[in-house]
């Protein structure tokens, strides 16, 4: 009996397939399929979200310290105020039955207005301070209204919460650091995508609000030539405003509303 | 997006360095199988009647090396689709070859030229989720008898 070894040839345990094109391979098809779970996932939370009762909405905030102080006595003939101009503009807008809002003022001097579940509207400080005209305000609040009217917030959070739910299932499953960072940037992805259009359809609706209180919607033309000019300012001063982030592209959005006002004939000038 | 640009980073930093230390080791382990093709090594428990000697020496090749960032992350996305985990393969053949060699060295220390009762051993150093970058430790043992 010969006792002897000899080397196996190179390439039986390995391959000699270049690593980056595993990598180019899993990365385009797992964020494919990926992208679209998330579309289809978020398409159906959206439109099965939009049937979730308004006084169930209202339930699910109702806990919320935030929303339950009664505004400061100095605040308080500010936020009547704004209530009754909300309720004269609500008129306008055929909320569905048993929607309403609720305005507060936070007085932290952020610029930003935002509408959340349960149809509460909260206006800054800071933004109350940048408006310079109740028609103004008006386009402001209108906008907001819309936003509760087409049910954004609750599509929001049906979305959200579905996203949620897909990534910690995934990452139970995958145990994978990989897995998760991709998928939690396809999220990041798919929010900003659709909040434009939501904006976009809040605009509209706003904007015929405007239209039927006022005769005009020269409050929603000052208030964006004055967002877009303070938008491309802030791109080279150290100004930024909350609501550059949660509300981009004045310019994008005026030229939409301004087509649109071209169209049914609403007047842009107050005369 | 500065998070996409630190995962960019590491991903190329594993990349180059992992791809620059693979080919640097492959070369080293093939120079060296040949220099020490004298040792030969034996799965079967009886050493062979011509050998000086019978029951040897105990020798032992132990190596432990790591995955790089590029590779787990490639490993993680398969993973999620199944199939060859090729990223870890050429660590693993890397890890065996390397404890093979450093037992054979032992051997020709004790003036052996043969082990028999070869047993490997593979064990991951980083199991479960916390640390996510794996190693992994090979261990080759065997009984060095010269002829």
């Amino acid at each position: 009996m010969r006792y002897e070894n000899h080397q196996p040839p190179e390439g039986i345990n390995v391959t000699n397939e270049h690593p980056l094109k595993e990598f180019a391979q899993l990365a385009v098809g797992i964020t494919l399929v990926a992208l679209i779970a998330i579309s289809l996932l978020t398409f159906f939370a959206g439109a099965l979200a939009r049937h979730i009762p308004f006084s169930y909405e209202r339930q699910m905030v109702a806990s919320i310290d935030y929303f339950q102080t009664d505004a400061k006595p100095e605040q308080a003939n500010e936020q009547r105020r704004l209530q009754t101009l909300a309720n004269q503009l609500s008129q306008h807008m055929a909320l569905p039955e048993g929607v309403a809002v609720t305005l507060h003022i936070d007085e932290s001097d952020t610029i930003n207005a935002f509408a959340t579940l349960g149809g509460h509207i909260v206006f800054f400080q800071g933004l109350l301070d940048q408006i310079e005209s109740v028609q103004e305000l008006a386009a402001v609040m209108a906008h907001e209204i819309a936003h509760v009217k087409l049910r954004h917030p609750i599509v929001a959070t049906g979305k959200g919460l579905t996203l949620v739910t897909l990534a910690s299932v995934v990452s139970g499953f995958s145990a994978s650091s990989a897995g998760d960072w991709l998928i939690s940037n396809s999220i990041n992805l798919s929010m900003l995508s659709y909040s434009r259009t939501q904006e976009l359809n809040a605009d509209a609706q706003a904007a015929h609000a405007l239209q039927q209180q006022y005769g005009n919607i020269s409050g929603a033309k000052s208030l964006f030539e004055r967002f877009a000019k303070l938008e491309n300012e802030s791109v080279t001063s150290s100004l930024t405003a909350e609501a550059f982030r949660s509300h981009p592209y004045s310019e994008d959005r005026w030229q939409t509303l301004q087509a649109l006002a071209k169209q049914k004939g609403w007047s842009l000038e107050d005369k | 997006m500065i998070e996409l640009a630190i995962v960019v980073a590491l991903l190329l930093l594993g990349y180059g360095f992992g791809s620059y230390r693979e080919r640097s080791h492959y070369q080293s382990i093939q120079k060296r199988e040949n220099l020490l093709s004298d040792i030969l090594v034996f799965e079967s428990k009886y050493p062979a009647k011509e050998t000086a000697g019978h029951g040897g020496q105990l020798v032992q090749g132990n190596v432990v090396i790591s995955a790089d960032y590029f590779k787990t992350f490639v490993a993680g996305l398969r993973k999620l689709v199944g199939g060859r985990l090729r990223s870890y393969e050429t660590l693993l053949d890397r890890g065996r070859r390397e404890a093979v060699l450093r037992m054979k060295e032992d051997a020709k220390r004790l003036g052996a030229n043969h082990i028999f009762n070869v047993r490997f051993e593979t064990a991951s150093i980083s199991k479960g989720a916390e640390s996510r970058l794996s190693s992994v430790e090979v261990l080759v043992y065997g009984s060095a008898v010269s002829r």
